[in-house]
C-alpha cells in the first residue's frame, strides 16, 4: 500500500510537472535556439506567429504524454481505492500509455493549424512532398513494423498460450504509429502556410520540425509495437536485449526529433 | 518568385484572381511547359480558398489550353503558344478525354463499346 502511495506521488508530481511545462511560455531564447537551428531569420511579427505555432504543438506533445503518465498509474490508484477492482484497471497496454498519448498529441498539435489572419494570403507555385521534410527511411521503418509486429504475434499466438490481449498490443501499437505517420505528413503538406510577408524558408523549417516530431512518434511507438510483439514470442536471453530495444525506440524518438535531415530537401525545395 | 496572391478586399472574385495570376505567368514563360502546378488541396489550403474555387481557376486554364489536367500526373503547364507538336500531342489528349466521356455515357445506354464505334462511323459518313 505504501508503495502504491509513493507511485502516485512521484507519478502525480511527475505529470504535474510535464503538464505544467508543457504549457510554459515559448521564451525568447527557446526561440533563437529554434532559428539557429533551422538557419532561419524571422521578424518581431513572424516571431509572434511561430512562437504560437511552436508553443501550440508542444503543449499538445507533452499534454498527450503528461495524461499518459497518470493513465498508466490507473491500477496504482485503483489499488489504493479498492484494492478488489485494481485488477480491472491493469491491462498491458498501460505501461504504452504515455508514449501513446504523447505520439496522439504530436499528431493533434500538428493537425490544429490555423490560418494565418489577414485579407491578403500568397501561395508558391511549387509542389510540396513530404520526403522534403524528413527522412523516408523513417517512415519505412515505421511502415515495416507493422507486417514484422502481425509476423511476431502470429508466431507467439501459435507457438504460445498467450491471451489475444498480449499478444496483439504489439501489431495495434506499431498500427498506431503507422497511422500517425500516415494522417500527420499527410496534413502536413497541406496545411495552411505562414503569413504573407513571412519568408518561405521559415514555413518550411516548421513544417521539417513538424515532420520530425511526427516521425519521431511513430518511429517511438513503432519500436514499442515491434518489440512487444517480440517478447511474446520465447526468446530465452535475447528477450533481455529485446527488453532493451523499448527504451532504444523511445531514444529514436528523441534522435529523430532533434536531427537535421532537413537541411539536405531544403536545398532543392526552398531556394528554388 | 513565383507566388499567388489572392486579396480578399479585391472586388476580383477568388478564382479569377488565381486564374489570370497563373495565366501571366505561364504567358510570361515564368513557368515553363512541363512544370507542375501544385495539387488544388495544397493551394486551396495555403491560399485559406475552398478547393471548387481553385478547381475552378484550373478548369478554366485548362479550357483556355494553358494547362492539361491529369488524375495521376497532376495538372501540368502547357505552352503558352504551343508548337504545332505540342498543340497536336494537347488535342490528342483532350479527343481521348472527350472518347472515354463518350464511351461511358453510351455505356450507361447499354451499348458495348464495339457498338458504339458503329454509331460513330454510321454518324461521320452520314455527314
Amino acid at each position: 500500500m505504501l508503495g502504491d502511495w509513493l507511485s502516485i506521488v512521484v507519478l502525480g508530481g511527475l505529470s504535474s510537472l510535464i503538464f505544467v511545462s508543457g504549457l510554459g511560455p515559448f521564451t525568447d531564447r527557446m526561440l533563437d535556439r529554434w532559428c539557429l537551428r533551422y538557419d532561419v531569420a524571422v521578424d518581431q511579427h513572424g516571431r509572434e506567429w511561430l512562437r504560437t505555432q511552436l508553443r501550440r504543438a508542444r503543449a499538445w506533445r507533452w499534454c498527450g504524454f503528461a495524461v499518459g503518465t497518470v493513465v498508466s498509474a490507473l491500477p496504482m490508484y485503483a489499488n489504493v481505492i479498492d484494492r478488489n477492482r485494481a485488477a480491472d484497471f491493469a491491462t498491458p497496454a498501460n505501461r504504452f500509455a504515455p508514449w501513446l498519448l504523447a505520439a496522439a498529441g504530436s499528431v493533434v498539435g500538428e493537425l490544429l493549424s490555423r490560418r494565418p489572419p489577414g485579407g491578403r494570403r500568397a501561395a508558391h507555385l511549387a509542389t510540396r512532398h513530404w520526403r522534403d521534410y524528413c527522412s523516408s527511411r523513417w517512415v519505412a521503418v515505421v511502415g515495416w513494423s507493422v507486417p514484422v509486429s502481425v509476423a511476431f504475434a502470429v508466431q507467439a499466438t501459435q507457438s504460445r498460450d498467450l491471451g489475444w490481449r498480449w499478444s496483439w498490443l504489439g501489431p495495434a501499437v506499431a498500427l498506431c504509429g503507422s497511422a500517425a505517420v500516415t494522417v500527420g505528413l499527410r496534413h502536413l503538406v497541406n496545411r495552411p502556410g505562414a503569413p504573407d510577408g513571412l519568408d518561405r524558408l521559415v514555413d518550411d523549417a516548421l513544417r521539417a520540425d513538424s515532420a520530425h516530431h511526427l516521425v519521431g512518434a511513430s518511429v517511438a511507438l513503432a519500436g514499442l509495437g515491434t518489440s512487444h510483439a517480440a517478447l511474446a514470442l520465447d526468446l530465452g536471453w535475447l528477450g533481455l536485449l529485446v527488453g532493451m530495444g523499448q527504451w532504444l525506440a523511445i531514444a529514436a524518438w528523441w534522435y529523430v526529433a532533434r536531427q537535421e535531415t532537413w537541411n539536405v530537401a531544403r536545398v532543392r525545395w526552398s531556394r528554388s | 518568385m513565383r507566388a499567388v496572391v489572392v486579396d480578399d478586399a479585391s472586388p476580383v472574385p477568388s478564382f479569377e484572381q488565381v486564374r489570370s495570376q497563373v495565366a501571366a505567368m505561364i504567358r510570361s514563360g515564368e513557368l515553363s511547359p512541363g512544370e507542375h502546378l501544385p495539387p488544388v488541396r495544397q493551394l486551396a489550403a495555403d491560399l485559406g480558398l475552398a478547393k471548387n474555387t481553385v478547381a475552378k481557376a484550373y478548369a478554366a486554364l485548362e479550357s483556355e489550353g494553358l494547362v492539361v489536367g491529369d488524375r495521376r500526373r497532376g495538372t501540368l503547364v502547357l505552352a503558352a503558344s504551343a508548337s504545332p507538336e505540342t498543340d497536336r500531342v494537347r488535342r490528342v489528349e483532350m479527343a481521348e478525354r472527350a472518347a472515354v466521356r463518350y464511351l461511358a455515357e453510351v455505356g450507361h445506354l447499354g451499348f458495348p463499346a464495339v457498338d458504339a464505334i458503329d454509331v460513330v462511323r454510321r454518324v461521320a459518313s452520314a455527314d
